[in-house]
């Protein structure tokens, strides 16, 4: 018995002691802590010694990454190393799309670096060249960081053309691709088409994007004589002949594709030709979703509905005051 | 026949082994527990989760093989049990062949228990279990074949304690031989890069069994490639289980 009680009295003296020790080593290690992270391993090295396992050290380094970040946001505020880090985990795992992603967030907010953030990504898109996150998040920093909104327009573009982009990041890039005037690049590209295509339908398409493009302009001039008629008179026009009545337009404009302009519920103009066209494109990707459901679940959705409680990325009719017509029984959008 | 046979009894041998029992207790938790990790990240839990999970069926696979691998033989022969069985009508290359194919068995059902485990894991917390998971764990599977006869042929050799050191550096060094042939401009026509282009060739390559890295990216990986790997490992494999069983035909026992 008493034995026991000694081995239980140097027991308890034991971890006393351990206690006591490791305070006084976590009390050293935080006093010391930013030569801490001076240890982080090169990457060279650690790429051909981690035995195959370097996506697994990268998700580790990405931790003390973290940490980093945060200490030095609630301490010295100087981000030194994360660079370095950033490089090395990238390294060590090249698709590691989030630590690009967060990574040139980091740089960007809290360094205040841009060219690394930049850099970051665009090495991020090297070696993942399907995703679409990476030139959104350079449209980002160059639209947010740099006020630089045509090159933010530019790789707005380049997400929306990346991988699978959300409905959010296609709307950007259309808008900032209007507000700079790149329309006219994008005229030059179908003229350079309908003049040397070999293909009869190819022309054809370039020849009717040529004349959207137009629609899309004389859209936004009529847009903007609304907002002068709005500004004068304190509504919006209730039709396209009060802009022409008050000569802030010269006659209602012509579309060659048949359709006509309107005002929609929300006092903006807009094309019916132009809206056909998204239509089209948007009830290709919608009937996608519908195939997809079927695949998955064996049947078609009951409605569109439940087709949007599974998919978040449904598209919205173009003409904002209409719904999706959708037959169940043949799992078609009319 | 009689290499099944003895191919059941190591399986059976090997499954009573107290350490294959612990290493699986580790490997489950470490899958499991890779959760922990993922909530003090930024969004990436899935991602963590898969990649401890393809990493522990490797690491847990590979210390099997060193550990039960390198005392094979050298048990047999210790604990002199060698010598009911070499003199019965029984070649001594069916006797390695059949200790091998043992332990191929029991790290076929180690990496299967643990591949499934990880994938019911992963897709349980809504992860995409895809055909490049599975491929990684295949490829898992194969280079711990490899190391397995790297195993039987030092186990026929030496120690286990010394087998283990031997069959763990050529496992680190496997895994680093990208350093053998991507080599600075310097390098350019010299002896050098020749001898060392040399080595790359014959030092064992186990990095062409990973693609863990892309499974838990959700990066597709070409069957051609998975495929070829395979073939590199069989080859390599036969290559050692011959000189295992050299070497164990030269024993002295």
């Amino acid at each position: 018995m008493r034995k026991l009680a000694a081995i239980v009295v140097a027991v308890l003296i034991s971890f006393a002691c351990t206690t006591l020790a490791q305070k006084r080593a976590d009390t050293i290690r935080a006093e010391n802590r930013s030569e801490e992270v001076l240890y982080f391993p090169n990457e060279r090295l650690l790429d051909s010694f981690t035995c195959g396992h370097s996506s697994v050290v990268a998700d580790i380094l990405w931790l003390k990454c973290i940490q980093y970040t945060s200490q030095q946001f609630h301490g010295d505020f100087k981000f030194t190393l994360l660079d370095r880090m950033l490089n090395t985990i990238t390294r060590l795992d090249p698709h590691y799309v989030d630590v690009y992603r967060w990574g040139s967030v980091f740089l960007a907010m809290l360094k205040r670096d841009n060219d690394a953030s930049i850099n970051l990504l665009k090495r991020g898109i090297e070696h993942n060249p399907g995703r679409w996150e990476l030139p959104f998040e350079i449209a980002r920093t160059y639209v947010l960081n740099r006020h630089d909104e045509v090159m933010g327009a530019k790789w707005m573009a380049v997400a929306a053309a990346t991988g699978e982009p959300p409905k959010f990041v296609i709307d950007w890039a259309k808008n900032l691709q209007q507000r700079h005037g790149l329309a006219e690049v994008e005229r030059g590209m179908w003229q350079e088409i309908l003049q040397n295509s070999g293909d009869a339908n190819m022309r054809e398409v370039a020849q009717r994007k040529i004349i959207e493009i137009d629609l899309r302009i004389l859209c936004e001039v009529m847009n903007e004589a609304a907002e002068r008629y709005e500004a004068a008179k304190g509504s919006r026009p209730a039709r396209i002949a009060d802009l022409i009545s008050e000569s802030l337009i010269s006659g209602m404009p012509m579309d060659p594709l048949g359709g006509e302009f309107f005002i929609n519920s929300k006092g903006m103009i807009q094309n019916t030709s132009l809206l056909d066209s998204i239509l089209g494109e948007r009830r290709i990707v919608l009937q996608g979703f519908i195939k997809k459901f079927r695949d998955k679940h064996g049947r078609w959705p009951a409605s569109l509905d439940e087709l949007k409680s599974e998919y978040s990325a449904i598209p919205t009719n173009p003409y904002i005051d209409r719904e999706w017509q959708y037959d169940v029984s043949k799992g078609e959008v009319l | 026949m009689r290499i099944i046979a003895v191919a059941q009894n190591t399986f059976r041998e090997a499954v009573r082994d107290k350490v294959f029992y612990v290493l699986v207790f580790f490997g489950l938790a470490t899958l499991v527990g890779s959760k922990a990790l993922g909530w003090i990240s930024i969004g990436q839990e899935i991602k963590i989760v898969k990649d401890f999970s393809l990493a522990s069926v490797s690491v847990f696979g590979v210390l099997i093989a060193i550990f039960v691998g390198t005392s094979l033989i050298y048990k047999e022969i210790d604990k002199r049990t060698i010598y009911t069985i070499i003199c019965r009508p029984m070649a001594r290359y069916e006797f390695v062949l059949g200790k091998y194919l043992g332990m191929a068995l029991l790290l076929g059902v180690t990496t299967a228990v643990l591949g499934i485990v990880a994938a019911a894991y992963v897709a349980i917390l809504g992860g995409n279990v895809d055909a490049t998971f599975f491929y990684a764990l295949v490829l898992i599977y194969w280079e711990l074949l490899m190391v397995t006869a790297f195993a039987t042929l030092f186990s026929s050799l030496t120690s286990p304690i010394l087998g283990a050191i031997i069959v763990f550096s050529i496992y680190v060094v496997g895994h680093a031989t990208g350093i053998l042939i991507n080599l600075p401009e310097h390098f350019d026509n010299t002896a050098s890069k020749t001898v060392l282009e040399f080595m790359y060739y014959i030092v064992p390559n186990f990095s062409n069994f990973n693609v863990r890295a892309e499974a838990a990216n959700d990066v597709p990986v070409a069957l051609g490639y998975v495929v070829w790997s395979m073939v590199y490992g069989a080859v390599y494999t036969g290559m050692l289980l011959l000189l295992a069983a050299v070497a164990f035909e030269n024993k002295d026992v």
